[in-house]
């Protein structure tokens, strides 16, 4: 697979992340309950760690997603160090999240799980980018 | 070409293949450390997140720092209690909660929903509420239980969940423990907390504990906070609420109040 190739996956993969992560932080501030099929995410959602700082963590993401969409922007190794620095974070963050899920919150929310595997699938890509460049 | 040229040339071809293979070498290596460094910063800034996320969440639970005693005061203050009933008994409308201490979500409904329904309703003489204490979280939860039903033999069942959700820890953490309880039920005025914590173990609070699983079974209710509403003495249905805010109960008791 091509760099410019792989660099249209991240920048596809990244797109759904902030269709995902958009929806959720509309719902926040709209004060609606998201659609949800797992019957948990307006508990994961009304949860206390929802939010971190008074930020809510889907708004994180949103900006964690456009931030990856940006290192595409920024050529050479920079670009695409930043690009697995960004989702290394999100990665990791999104781990957290998905273990308080289970274990504190005692649920599931699909959109939170939609967004932890695109963040593995950043991964995995902006990695693979990186390494092999 | 001599050979002695050749024997040149083929010297010249190595010593740039070498030079190109130390080049990609060294840059192969300089990517792989700014990897490494890539990935360490990444993980600071995670573990970070991650710290910052649990440190916020050690609030509550605390047997030392209990806090809104006062605002509980003031809110239940000459509100009249019976047993597990809040408000008048002459009251048109009951609102049955099916709650469990522990839960984050009756918590909501204590903080949002419950001193709005109290100004508007129940200090009027329109709405009597009525906890049933579920434990199906863990063994917190049937202890606070205990000790808010204990309370309710003194008329203060409704001032000790309140301030206990008030202060309330993480689900499953072994928070409520004696010193806990007791540090809630000191914060209470009125309220004999020793007497109270002596009485947690009752046969008529086993058996209240008891009636409230049952109640909660026979109506369906598996998750807290859950709801029934009806005309006082007649029999209620299931309150079916999207969000904890108070323009959903109140549609519900305006219907029936109208309807009287």
């Amino acid at each position: 697979m091509s760099d410019s190739l792989l660099g249209r996956v991240i920048a596809g993969v990244a797109t759904l992340g902030v269709a995902v992560a958009g929806y959720l932080v509309y719902v926040h501030y709209a004060g609606i309950s998201p659609v949800c099929t797992t019957g948990g995410c307006e508990k994961v959602q009304a949860s206390a760690y929802a939010e971190l700082l008074g930020i809510p963590v889907a708004l994180l993401g949103l900006v964690g997603y456009i931030a990856i969409l940006g290192s595409l922007a920024v050529r050479g190794e920079t670009g695409r160090m930043i690009g697995a620095g960004l989702a290394l974070i999100g990665f990791g963050f999104s781990a957290y999240l998905t273990y308080l899920e289970l274990f504190k919150i005692n649920a599931i929310c699909q959109w939170c799980v939609g967004s932890a595997v695109l963040m593995t699938l950043l991964l995995i890509l902006t990695w693979w980018r990186a390494i092999r460049a | 070409m001599s050979s002695r040229s050749k024997q040149k040339e083929e010297a010249r071809a190595k010593r740039e293949a070498d030079e190109k293979n130390r080049q990609h070498s060294d840059k192969r290596r300089q990517r792989l450390w700014l990897l490494g460094g890539t990935a360490l910063v990444a993980v600071v800034v995670v573990v970070a997140l991650v710290l910052v996320s649990s440190g916020g969440k050690s609030e509550g639970g605390d047997s030392s720092k209990i806090q809104g005693a006062t605002d509980i005061e003031a809110m239940l203050k000459g509100v009249p209690q019976q047993g597990q009933a809040l408000g008048e008994t002459t009251a048109p409308v009951t609102l049955v909660e099916y709650a469990d201490l522990q839960c984050p979500f009756c918590k909501e409904f204590a903080d949002n929903v419950l001193p709005h329904l109290v100004q508007d309703y129940v200090r009027a003489g329109k709405l009597r509420i009525i906890l049933q204490p579920l434990t199906f979280i863990g063994p917190d939860s049937e202890r606070a239980a205990r000790m808010s039903l204990a309370s309710g033999q003194q008329g203060k069942l409704w001032n000790y969940s309140e301030l206990f959700y008030r202060n309330q820890g993480e689900e499953k953490t072994g928070y409520a423990d004696d010193a806990f309880l007791s540090s809630i039920g000191k914060a209470i005025p009125g309220l004999d907390y020793n007497k109270a914590m002596a009485s947690m173990g009752d046969a008529s609070i086993t058996k209240a504990l008891a009636g409230a699983a049952a109640e909660a079974q026979r109506a369906g209710f598996n998750s807290t906070p859950s709801f029934e509403i009806g005309l006082t003495g007649k029999a209620a249905k299931p309150l079916s609420i999207s969000k904890l805010e108070p323009a959903q109960f109140n549609a519900e008791i305006d219907k029936l109040l109208g309807g009287k």
